[in-house]
């Protein structure tokens, strides 16, 4: 304890530091895409107008820019500081018109799209919603080179034709254009924003959503009251909303339990159950579009088989992974698609039989079967699954040693394809397949498949055609076509489609949470 | 203060210093993990990374970065945090208060606390209360500080509401209220090496002539303790509390996360998970620039303190 020399001195230093690094990997929410999903769970009626919600999360808002944004942290004020020109219905599948009056007009064979705006809407300063802040709002966005400017990727256009018409141009007929105008990528913001630096603008937002900032003290708390010119009548009930950060899990829901918040987010799911019972608090998991799922790097010799990749998936008893790690709060996987993901299909998935994968592994080049190194971070969950895993591999003859690093690390490993087998996940931003099918199947779409270097030319065609096609009936065939093959080939193995888990008081009314992750805090109210 | 061992002290801590310095931007920047893959996400395109890694001078030789960083932060500019676009200064002064309220209360908690029970200890050295005294607080050590701080809070802040389960309150008051039960955590965890430092001082004080003068002279036993005893054993004690400075920073990391105190601990756990390098570098040199300057400060007030130490003998070890 009683350090003097330098050396130990230093050493005391850097060990606080490092053990916080430690602590900070052990206890850390899992980098993963955000989004959830949602069947509502209703409380209370009509929500009465006034009062305020306290919300705790994991981890702070770091930025009000929606360019900027990237966690569920960063992503939950946008929807309530800007609107989009559309907005996710209720279920969470569609979308309904927001700023935009309808869904707008296809011409030139779906490559020019124009969309009516509306007349009576204004940003939070008192001017009003024009063609030129939308067309300012989607250029910034697309042009921006941020993580999620992908999503506006497939556009080559944006112009104001008059003050309450904007006029769209794509290079090819898109069915996701629509989707991703409901993202929060694509927030109205005012033109050039109003005169201001980035920096000056986004520490005093003007927006046109149902909140303006009220005060925001990062890695504290962020505040946001009624817009009181917002054009949606008697929305929002609420006078306030407020996000506290509070890190860890259990003083999160010793939070809600005490009166001190209202909701939180990221519940333990062993306590879901438990909880749910309550008489001033309940709890509920809410479907979303999060999949976690075994990726097979192909530069790996045993993985380039795929004999050996279907034995992998016919080894594994999804549902007893999914039941020890989720403890009820998902379902075992069987498509890439999630339930709660539009297109979603029931491919014919080959029920868990040991027998069954023996004999598939027989008709590999790897048929005693072969030692490998499962990479994993380190989340509690992940390494539950990994046991699992590893067990369950065993009765084939793999052999799994798993490697742990840590959450900040993981991406940067798979992204440099230096694995052999890895626990990921995947969520997505829109309720449309393309981003999620686009980035873990296309060889071409910058994620490299996923970081598994799959490439199957049937595949890509089947996407693209999907994405470049307007007939409803045409994209399920082309998307069940896609899901068919993945469970043949198996580039990536799904697991388990994860739910997203909340803990509320009772008080709060009209509490729902959408397959994207987002609650519609207009919506809701609390009962005084 | 200006004798030879003064000096050599302060050499001691000015190179602890720099050794820090480096360690940290070695150590954040050799850990695996690309910053900007950390920031932008598993969905974010190579381009978006790459376009990032250049605005943040990621693909410049480590030697080059190394230099830039050392001749801002000289000047007091340690950067502007990656993942939040604002300085790495103001992000630290915003979130400084909780963290120095928090150790404050624990430092004046382990006082209260050690007093007492190194009295009651000191009493009568080897009796049944002394081992009591001596092995209890000793459970503190074993005891993991988030589970103690969980219990804590489902029994003072869930079940009775005396205190918040967490947070910090918005004025002083409630401020201090949200205080209690993360600098009892933190106390608890100290207490060991105060209460047994403070026990020894008093028995040896207990043993010294003048005391056995005063007790000669008829002074009642709590005026000896009080006056005689307790005054100069409380030097050593407190010199304890000093040095462990960077234990109790360092364990002030941890509650912080599990009361969701908003201070500078809980900034560096999620910097270091963001990988928002110039934050944990920041964050690190002006830790440890506290922890080695409480420790330099406090040798120095021994020394002054003390004469026989003036001549550079290490003794009272």
């Amino acid at each position: 304890m009683l350090a003097t020399s330098p050396w130990k001195r230093a050493l005391l230093a850097v060990t606080s530091v490092v053990a916080v690094g430690l602590v900070a990997g052990c206890g850390g929410a899992a980098q993963a895409p955000d989004a959830s999903g949602g069947v509502s769970a209703t409380a209370g009626g009509t929500p009465g107008a006034g009062g305020d919600l306290v919300l705790v999360q994991a981890k702070g808002t770091k930025t009000l820019d929606p360019v900027a944004a990237v966690s569920p942290e960063d992503i939950a004020p946008m929807y309530e500081l800007y609107d989009t020109l559309y907005r996710l219905s209720d279920d969470g599948r569609t979308l309904d018109p927001s700023l935009a009056t309808a869904a707008p007009v296809a011409s030139a064979g779906g490559t020019v799209w124009t969309i009516g705006l509306r007349t009576d809407a204004t940003f939070s300063d008192g001017t009003p919603v024009t063609a030129a802040d939308v067309a300012f709002s989607l250029d910034r966005a697309r042009t921006s080179k941020s993580a999620f400017s992908f999503l506006l990727g497939g556009i080559d256009s944006v112009t104001a034709s008059d003050e309450h018409t904007v006029v769209i141009k794509t290079p090819e007929p898109s069915a996701t254009l629509v989707p991703a105008l409901g993202s929060w990528v694509a927030s109205i913001l005012p033109k050039g924003l109003a005169g201001k630096t980035d920096d000056a603008f986004f520490a005093a937002p003007v927006g046109s959503g149902p909140f303006v900032l009220g005060t925001w003290e990062r890695g504290r708390s962020l505040r946001l009251t009624k817009n009181a010119r917002y054009w949606q009548p008697g929305k929002p009930y609420l006078d306030a909303i407020q996000w506290n950060t509070v890190p860890d899990a259990n003083t999160r829901v010793s939070q809600v339990q005490g009166g001190q918040a209202d909701v939180a987010s990221d519940v333990p799911f062993s306590q879901v159950a438990s909880l749910k019972a309550g008489s001033a608090v309940t709890a509920g998991t809410f479907p979303a579009t999060y999949t976690s799922m075994l990726i097979f790097n192909q530069r790996h010799a045993p993985f380039a088989d795929v004999h050996v990749r279907r034995a992998i998936a016919r080894a594994l008893d999804r549902e007893a992974i999914t039941k020890s790690t989720l403890y009820g709060a998902g379902r075992p996987a069987c498509s890439l698609l999630p339930p709660a993901m539009p297109f979603a299909a029931t491919p014919a998935c080959p029920p868990f039989d040991v027998a069954a994968a023996k004999a598939e592994l027989a008709r590999s080049a790897f048929p005693q079967g072969f030692p490998v190194e499962l990479t994993i971070d380190n989340l509690p969950e992940s390494s539950t699954t990994a046991q699992i895993i590893q067990a369950e591999l065993a009765a084939i003859g793999v052999t799994v040693k798993i490697k742990v690093v840590d959450s900040g690390e993981l991406y940067t490993v798979y992204g440099q394809q230096a694995y052999q087998m890895g626990l990921a996940a995947w969520a997505s931003d829109i309720p449309d397949p393309d981003e999620q099918l686009s980035f873990i199947l296309d060889p071409e779409a910058g994620g490299n498949a996923y970081y598994t270097g799959y490439s199957d030319a049937k595949v890509t065609a089947l996407i693209k055609q999907a994405r470049s096609s307007l007939d409803p009936a045409a994209r399920t065939a082309a998307y069940a076509q896609v899901q068919d093959i993945v469970v043949q080939d198996v580039p990536q193995l799904p697991l388990s489609y994860r739910d997203n888990a909340y803990v509320w008081r009772r008080s709060v009314q009209q509490f729902a949470v959408n397959p994207m992750g987002v609650i519609d805090l207009a919506a809701v109210g609390v009962q005084e | 203060m200006a004798a030879p061992s003064a000096r050599r002290r302060l050499a001691r801590a000015l190179v602890a210093v720099a050794l820090v310095v480096v360690v940290t931007f070695l150590f954040i920047h050799i850990v695996p993990g690309d910053p900007a893959r950390a920031i932008l996400g598993p969905q974010a395109s190579p381009d978006a990374v790459s376009a990032l890694r250049d605005r943040l001078g990621l693909d410049r030789p480590l030697l080059a970065q190394f230099l830039d960083y050392l001749s801002h932060a000289v000047r007091g500019d340690l950067g502007t945090s990656v993942a939040e676009g604002v300085s790495v200064t103001s992000l630290m002064v915003g979130r400084a208060a909780p963290t120095v309220a928090l150790v404050l209360c624990s430092a004046i908690l382990t006082v209260v606390l050690t007093v007492p029970l190194a009295a009651l200890a000191a009493r009568r050295p080897g009796s049944l209360v002394d081992h009591a005294v001596r092995t209890v607080p000793l459970l503190g050590l074993g005891l993991p500080a988030f589970w103690f701080a969980l219990v804590l809070i489902q029994v003072f802040a869930v079940r009775l509401g005396w205190f918040p389960a967490g947070g910090y309150g918005g004025s002083p008051l409630q401020s201090l209220r949200a205080l209690v039960l993360p600098a009892l955590v933190t106390a608890v965890s100290i207490l060991p090496f105060t209460v047994q430092s403070l026990r020894v001082a008093m028995i040896e004080a207990a043993d010294a002539d003048f005391v056995a003068a005063a007790r000669a002279r008829g002074v009642p036993p709590w005026r000896v303790l009080r006056r005689y005893v307790f005054r100069n054993a409380a030097v050593p004690a407190v010199v304890v509390l000093g040095l462990n400075m960077g234990w109790l920073v360092g364990n002030t990391l941890i509650v912080e996360k599990v009361f969701a105190i908003p201070g500078v601990g809980a900034l560096l756990v999620d910097a270091t998970l963001s990988r928002d390098f110039p934050v944990v570098q920041g964050l690190a040199l002006v830790i440890a620039l506290l922890v080695i300057g409480t420790n330099l400060a406090t040798e120095l007030v021994r020394i002054g303190l003390d004469p026989r130490l003036r001549h550079g003998k290490e003794s009272l070890r």
